[in-house]
């Protein structure tokens, strides 16, 4: 178990690592998005369950 | 003595801090209307998605909760995580139920109840999921104040003034910017938070080096402290209360259900889901290390947690007992009139002790400079996951307890002052009830426990709703009364002393899970038991 534990460690520090530093390129394209208020998909507010 | 410095560290801080309030502040005036309020007009895309969805699930008292698992149980604490990661990622790659549930164009679970079960249970289900969530974030405030308040070494008589500026920040934004600020705050605050989390977990992985962090679990916990199934404390039963509810929490956790509504179509939501499945290892193993980390250093010792006066109250048996006493179990060897005779005071500085430990330890670990670092992220960490949770508690009060009871449905300028009022009534209460609330035990039990109120019900009734077509609205009212009242049940007769026995040997895992068996029952035979009406239609 201790080995499990290990991989299981150095996966979450490696995507953890690679996952902050891609959000933070990428998101700030969402954010520009979303405060600029561009809708480029139609709500799907009239579909039901 | 911490190594906090007010000069650079509080520097720091106050740099973030107004980052955060200026950003914040100034996307109010993208919030034309409710649905800009609710659901940010549901143009949320995929990234902006992963950095909110991650930065509201990880607050302060996260950290202190997944702490004290690693502190009490090493690495066998961190399990949960790998369950939550686990049902996310296959509801996210399936798109169980949140596909129907993002298709429907609801702004919350109840509106989606309503069209299949009726407005009674649109109003009920948002009354259990307001009850269950307040209670559950109650207790956010305090943890924070406290963890604030120790690692800089600031005495606790300022919790409430710490308590009370984090939350003054934290309802300005969102009062004004509703989800807009809440998205771009998140956005900003998952970047500083993950950075100060990294940081701190390579440092203190460079000054102790794996093998000791292992040593040291091997030698609090034995084998227990790696695998759940020889751990005293977990189990097969833990395991599957783990799994079950994490599902459920995925399905129907509103924090969670709020980003989905707010994603700008279906697939998007499920990506968000899939693609954030992992953080929720690193949510749990990250501070986990941390914890035995504050055990390599700290050890057990919860003594330590008494004044002078405190520890002279006690008797030489009761030291005794308390200092052989398992790891974050200080109360275990004293018998029941032992346990009695104990100042309330002292019992709850002694159950605190292993809720404390992290804090302390970093207090003395970090140096100049990274301590601003962790502060800021923390702060980042606990501002994101007030705000979202208000928002969302918010939005089910508005939107499925009030607006229902109207005949008229409100304006877009009034719908929003009511929005606010609201927000600012939780952040009152919240305030309020973090000054008067006692926790008694684990943080992560109490939070399973007021979260099994309505997680077992609400996910009876949402895979009811979106697969089953025989149910109901008898079916619902079932699965709503049958899965409170299990949780219910037990937490009265685990305080009724003449009756706690009986508690402790179901234990709160077989507990969790008969609620959720209940609710399934009570929405299966409600349905069937419901005669059928000449011109019944499904929505």
């Amino acid at each position: 178990m201790e080995t499990f534990w290990f991989i299981i460690m150095i996966l979450a520090l490696a995507w953890y690592t690679v996952v902050t530093a891609y959000v933070a390129i990428k998101g700030t394209k969402d954010v520009k998005h979303i405060v600029a208020g561009e809708t480029d998909v139609s709500s799907a507010r009239d579909q039901d369950c | 003595m911490t190594h906090f410095s007010w000069a650079l560290d509080g520097s720091i801080v106050g740099l973030y801090l107004l980052a955060t309030m200026i950003v914040g502040i100034w996307v109010r005036k993208r919030v034309r209307g409710v649905e800009d309020f609710l659901v940010a007009g549901r143009e949320m895309n995929l990234y902006l998605g992963i950095a909110s969805l991650a930065a509201t699930e990880f607050g302060i008292i996260t950290c202190m909760y997944t702490a004290q698992a690693g502190y009490t149980q090493g690495f066998a604490g961190a399990f949960p995580g790998l369950c939550q990661a686990l049902s996310m990622w296959v509801i996210g790659v399936t798109g169980f139920c949140v596909k129907p549930l993002r298709d429907s164009g609801a702004m919350t679970l109840p509106e989606l109840f309503e069209r299949r079960f009726g407005k009674g249970v649109r109003w009920l289900s948002g009354v259990v999921i307001v009850m269950g969530g307040l209670l559950n974030m109650g207790v956010f405030l305090k943890i924070g104040g406290e963890f604030l308040c120790l690692v800089t070494g600031m005495d606790l008589k300022w919790l409430t003034l710490v308590m009370g500026t984090l939350l003054f920040l934290v309802v300005l934004y969102t009062i004004l910017g509703g989800m807009m600020s809440v998205l771009v705050t998140d956005f900003l605050q998952f970047v500083i938070m993950s950075v100060g989390m990294l940081v701190v977990t390579f440092l203190i992985l460079y000054q102790f080096g794996w093998d000791k962090l292992v040593a040291t679990v091997r030698v609090h916990h034995g084998d227990g402290g790696f695998s759940p199934l020889t751990n005293p404390t977990m189990g097969w039963p833990f395991i599957m209360m783990q799994l079950v509810g994490n599902t459920a929490a995925t399905l129907t956790w509103q924090a969670v259900v709020a980003r989905l509504l707010a994603a700008k179509d279906s697939a998007t939501g499920m990506k968000v889901l899939s693609h954030t499945s992992f953080f929720f290892v690193c949510r749990w193993l990250i501070p986990a290390i941390w914890g035995i980390a504050a055990l390599a250093v700290i050890g057990w010792k919860p003594l330590t947690e008494l004044t002078a006066e405190q520890r002279a109250s006690l008797t030489p048996a009761v030291v005794a007992k308390v200092e052989a006493s398992p790891v974050g179990q200080p109360l275990i060897h004293l018998d029941s009139a032992e346990k009695q005779a104990l100042p309330p005071d002292v019992a709850n500085h002694l159950e605190e002790a292993s809720l404390h430990a992290m804090p302390r330890f970093l207090g003395t670990f970090l140096p100049i400079g990274l301590m601003g670092l962790l502060l800021a992220a923390m702060l980042a960490a606990d501002m994101s996951t007030d705000s979202s949770y208000m928002l969302s508690w918010g939005s089910v009060i508005y939107n499925d307890i009030l607006a229902p009871l109207r005949k008229q449905p409100l304006t877009q300028s009034r719908g929003l002052l009511w929005n606010r009022c609201i927000i600012g009534l939780i952040g009152i209460y919240l305030l309020v009830f973090g000054l008067f609330y006692k926790i008694e035990g684990n943080v992560w039990s109490y939070l399973l426990l007021t979260g099994s109120i309505y997680l077992s019900s609400m996910s009876a009734l949402l895979i009811g709703c979106c697969y089953w077509s025989k149910a109901n609205n008898w079916g619902a009212y079932g699965a709503i009364l049958l899965g409170a009242l299990v949780p219910v049940a037990h937490l009265t007769v685990e305080k009724i002393s003449s009756m706690a026995w009986i508690a402790a040997s179901v234990g709160k895992d077989w507990a969790g899970l008969s609620a959720f068996a209940a609710a399934a029952f009570g929405m299966i035979v409600g349905s069937l038991l419901k005669p059928p009406s000449r011109n019944s239609s499904a929505p």
